[in-house]
């Protein structure tokens, strides 16, 4: 499928996004509590059928905590970027997508220990890299560095 | 495996020797006979109160077969696995936060410590990346190189895995051998990058230098060489009873779960999903290649073992066909000395040896990405080996996750 016939496709089926096209990618943003039934649409409808999800990573854009999901079809071969940013900082909260793409359980354990999103419905949500006793989400830009592990 | 069907007192009867032993030139009765087997049947785990439980034990850090830092945290029944817990992060180094803070030139180097057997690739993802950005057309001649030497690169890296699987199987010579030969592919690329492992030879917009005089003859002489070896690859491992026996039908993945954990590369290909990204989404001259995406449908340890070797076969045919034609010209695009890339974000799939590697970038228009994120294939990979390896026994976890080649400086970063 091409772009303007996906952008089509996701007016007419997909309810609260908002469509952004890039130069690489097509992007939607969405809020946190339309995430799961977005996704779960963008899997099982035959129309999208996005069933590779081959990144997902936390941000630290414009003072605000998010994760981008990168999807992509093996059927129909088409990318969608999906943009979802959580309501504050202290508690950003998204839903957990392990029960659609069981791949995501350590990339969003990664994501909570290093932004302090919390994934709700995750089945075992701790640190994946630092100590268990680490204190701050190193990867926040206010985050502050004592032992000067980057700067210099 | 039959003997281990066995109870005990089936094996006592069938050493009559030692039963005459026991019977004759001692005392024992009967009844001792009796209670001797059925201590034997408590011991060896038969007990149903004892065979029960559960226990863990802790696979690593410090483990051969994890081939680095990696701790499993294994729950066994006997010795079947129950379920596995990877505990990563003991060669963490923070590399997405330091590339915060460095240049995008700088960034190139970090790279090659990512997974440090396809080190070049990794360069070659960043570099591609950052010319997105900056919309530079690269010279021709710079995307044949770089294809060539992905490939060497790619063989390098399956020869180790080759030998080391063999080794973690217990065939100490296929290491031997697979290191013999991944030894002519460094020479080759030591001769013309100065390096052995990790190279550095690409910038952002071309090569560090211009390619070495003898580097297309080196090359064919090589190629050459290997062509001669694969059959003995064949005989060593791929045709031997003991390795097929612990590889062949073990740690399934069907195409679904392979495409719902995000298994990539050579592991995904042996499930049939195609996910080849050098077929998918052409980058440098693969598109100028004509080669296949190697598939299979097995899904099992053998499948990705074979997927593996065909690979090797398959690269080799990539840099015969583009070898001889590598265009004149510059080896560099005309850069400016600091690199910045607009606003916005920008990413670069690349098929890095074991799988789908992606560099994602977000940009603010500084000398330095607001955000970088290296996609890894191997912690996708490693998610993937709770559910290969649940209800098999802790010796096919060794084979299974051999099968899956992970590297643990890649899953840390």
């Amino acid at each position: 499928m091409n772009k303007e016939q996906l952008i089509e496709q996701l007016n007419a089926r997909i309810q609260n996004i908002e469509i952004t096209e890039a130069k690489q990618i097509l992007e939607i943003s969405t809020a946190p509590n339309h995430l799961f039934n977005i996704v779960n649409t963008l899997k099982t409808d035959a129309a999208f059928s996005f069933d590779y999800l081959f990144n997902l990573m936390g941000v630290d854009v414009d003072d605000k905590l998010g994760v981008y999901y990168y999807f992509e079809s093996t059927a129909h071969n088409h990318q969608l970027l999906v943009k979802c940013f959580g309501i504050s900082r202290d508690k950003a909260a998204l839903p957990s997508l392990v029960s659609l793409y069981p791949g995501v359980e350590l990339l969003e354990r990664e994501v909570f220990e290093f932004y302090g999103i919390n994934f709700e419905g995750h089945p075992d949500l701790r640190n994946l890299f630092l100590p268990d006793d680490w204190n701050g989400f190193p990867m926040r830009k206010d985050y502050y560095d004592p032992i000067n592990i980057v700067e210099r | 495996m039959a003997h281990h069907n066995q109870s005990p007192s089936e094996m006592v009867k069938k050493l009559g020797w030692l039963h005459k032993v026991l019977a004759e030139e001692s005392d024992t009765t009967e009844k001792e006979m009796t209670d001797f087997v059925k201590q034997q049947e408590i011991i060896s785990g038969r007990d149903p109160e004892i065979s029960e439980e559960e226990y863990f034990i802790n696979m690593g850090p410090q483990h051969p077969s994890t081939h680095g830092v990696l701790r499993l945290m294994v729950s066994l029944k006997g010795e079947i696995v129950q379920n596995i817990k990877p505990h990563v992060g003991y060669v963490h180094r923070g590399i997405e936060k330091m590339t915060e803070k460095m240049t995008y030139k700088q960034i190139i180097h970090l790279t090659d410590r990512l997974d440090y057997l396809s080190s070049t690739i990794n360069n070659h993802a960043v570099c591609l990346a950052v010319e997105n950005g900056l919309e530079v057309e690269i010279p021709e001649r710079v995307k044949y190189v770089r294809t060539i030497i992905d490939e060497l690169i790619r063989i390098a890296s399956h020869q180790l895995w080759w030998g080391v699987m063999g080794m973690d199987l217990g065939a100490l010579t296929a290491y031997f051998y697979g290191f013999r030969d991944r030894e002519k592919v460094i020479d080759v690329l030591e001769k013309n990058t100065g390096a052995r492992l990790l190279h550095s030879y690409y910038t952002p917009g071309g090569l560090m230098r211009d390619i070495h005089a003898d580097f297309q003859k080196d090359i064919k002489e090589y190629i050459k060489y290997q062509r001669n070896l694969m059959n003995e690859y064949d005989d060593l491992l791929s045709n031997n009873v003991i390795f097929r026996e612990r590889t062949e039908g073990l740690g399934i993945m069907t195409r679904e779960e392979a495409i719902a954990y995000g298994v990539t590369g050579p592991s995904g290909r042996a499930s049939n999903f195609a996910c080849d990204v050098r077929k998918q989404h052409p980058y440098a001259a693969y598109d100028k290649a004509d080669f296949k995406q190697i598939l299979y449908t097995g899904g099992d340890s053998f499948h990705r073992y074979k997927a593996r070797l065909d690979e090797i076969k398959e690269s080799m045919n990539i840099i015969e066909q583009l070898v001889d034609n590598i265009p004149e010209g510059s080896y560099t695009a005309k850069m400016k000395a600091v690199l910045k890339l607009p606003e916005g974000t920008y990413f670069q799939r690349v098929e890095a040896a074991r799988g789908e590697l992606g560099v994602y970038v977000i940009s603010k228009g500084d000398k330095v990405p607001y955000r970088m994120k290296f996609r890894s294939p191997n912690l996708s990979n490693l998610g993937a080996l709770d559910k290969l390896t649940r209800n098999y026994k802790i010796a096919d976890l060794v084979a299974i996750m051999s099968s899956l080649d992970l590297v643990i400086p890649d899953i840390d970063r």
